[in-house]
């Protein structure tokens, strides 16, 4: 009788401690990769840094940036999707990266920064806005419900929340351009993105 | 009390908790358990304790005019049988039952397969988490300057060698006239001056971080998002010990931007190879 006692306290303390657990782990910080939305135009928080897209454009080929001179252009047997992003971070100089920074398709497959565009991430500071392109090389089927995905890649160790940001671009009726002249990056002024 | 306790908890059940007797029909069971007052039978004796008959005579050996509990016939060849136990005396109408002295728990043995358990699970534990945390124990100490070392009266501060003085952290403002450039901070932003003294006898290091550090704890990078190229001041901050034809000055500007807003409040020196020590020079 006694142990029939023990047995039924034991499996009300085990379900009492699942209890608490969930109510506990409601009350904190979510941790593991979070994902805030955005939209294109607002500043979106990936701890630690906060992402900017002020513009989207489609080409079939894209210029490499040149500091005197046009780049030369670069084809694709996909098209290609230049992204002017801006980001700035919280806490000190940083560069995210490039092989954090996706766009992902409707079905899942994701498209990296090209390595033949001549642009990476480049370095931001505390408040301090930078803002350049990245092209990426997409599958003309997929060009239509695009995500970019900007992870900051940072490496916690226990259970902190890790924010990426998504934020939605709306490619369904752009105008696919022959070409697009990708810049370099550039320091902006406060309030600037 | 009466002696309604059944053989079963008395002697002879390994388990005398397994069983508890209820009360017989007709007789309502009591409020709560009185202690029991009762002759406390022997711990130590026969297996079982003592029976109903009380504890055995002197000069007889133990178990003997009890049954064998695993069958065995006894010396004269004849299997002993139990004693009956005492029929309980019908309940009367208004007899109050009373439950039974709880039988004599035998003397507790150490479990050796518990004990050995418990220690093969917190050795289990132990080496899961000694393993798990490898990297807070090893990498993370190092991972950033934090420890800032002290700094002197005279305002010197000296990390493996190399010592450093600030002597000049100064807000240019959102406009200043750099000698040979024409660079401007952008919009929101001010430049800062910062001159630091500095003599060295480390040779393993070239360079070191230097950074203006504000009330929030934001850290604007000294040459970062300036002008490397502007004429007295060094695109990086030398603190290894000079070579015999260095031409870096004792005292070396460095140009920083930095917000309007930020309200600087130190300077940091640091090095990767140096963590988590910090040179950290309030402004």
């Amino acid at each position: 009788m006694r142990r029939r006692l023990v047995v039924a306290l034991l499996a009300v303390g085990a379900v009492l401690l699942g209890v608490v657990v969930n109510v506990v782990d409601a009350r904190l910080l979510p941790y593991g990769p979070t994902g805030a939305t955005g939209e294109v135009g607002e500043d979106i928080g990936a701890f630690p840094y906060r992402v900017h897209v002020s513009d989207v454009r489609v080409a079939e080929t894209i210029l490499e940036p040149r500091l005197f001179e046009p780049g030369d252009p670069v084809a694709s047997d996909g098209v290609w999707v230049v992204v002017t992003l801006s980001y700035a971070t919280e806490d000190r100089l940083r560069v995210p990266s490039s092989g954090r920074i996706v766009l992902r398709a409707e079905d899942g497959r994701e498209f990296p920064v090209s390595a033949r565009s001549g642009l990476t991430t480049w370095l931001a500071g505390p408040d301090t806005w930078v803002r350049g392109d990245l092209a990426f090389e997409v599958a003309p089927d997929a060009v239509e419900h695009l995500t970019l995905v900007f992870d900051p890649g940072l490496q916690i160790y226990g259970p902190m929340p890790m924010p990426y940001a998504r934020i939605p671009l709306d490619l369904a009726d752009v105008e696919v351009l022959d070409a697009a002249e990708l810049a370099q990056p550039v320091e902006l002024a406060v309030g600037e993105r | 009390m009466s002696d309604t306790t059944p053989s079963s908890s008395q002697g002879g059940d390994p388990r005398p908790e397994a069983e508890v007797p209820t009360p017989p029909r007709g007789v309502r069971a009591p409020g709560p358990v009185e202690p029991w007052h009762g002759p406390v039978p022997p711990v130590h004796g026969p297996v079982g304790g003592a029976g109903p008959a009380g504890p055995q005579p002197p000069g007889q050996p133990a178990g003997l005019g009890q049954p064998d509990p695993y069958g065995r016939p006894a010396a004269d060849g004849v299997t002993p049988r139990a004693p009956a136990p005492p029929a309980p005396p019908p309940p009367q109408p208004h007899e109050v039952w009373q439950r039974p002295p709880a039988a004599p728990t035998p003397p507790r043995r150490v479990r050796w397969s518990t004990v050995l358990q418990v220690v093969a699970l917190v050795l289990g534990l132990v080496g899961t988490a000694w393993v798990s945390t490898d990297y807070l124990r090893t990498q993370w100490p190092l991972a950033w300057p934090r420890d800032p070392v002290p700094v002197s009266a005279d305002g010197t501060a000296t990390l493996a060698g190399v010592t450093v003085s600030l002597v000049e952290a100064r807000d240019l403002g959102d406009s200043p006239s750099l000698p040979g450039t024409d660079w401007q901070p952008p919009a929101g932003f001010h430049a800062w001056r910062v001159v630091l003294a500095t003599s060295s006898t480390n040779e393993d290091l070239v360079s070191c971080d230097v950074a203006l550090v504000d009330d929030r704890d934001r850290y604007f990078y000294a040459n970062t998002f300036v002008d490397s190229f502007v004429e007295g001041y060094e695109w990086s901050f030398t603190c290894g010990a000079a070579d015999p034809g260095s031409d870096v000055p004792p005292e070396q500007a460095l140009l920083v931007l930095v917000p309007a807003d930020a309200e600087i409040r130190s300077v940091r020196i640091w090095n990767t190879f140096l963590n988590p020590d910090v040179i950290e020079l309030p402004v």
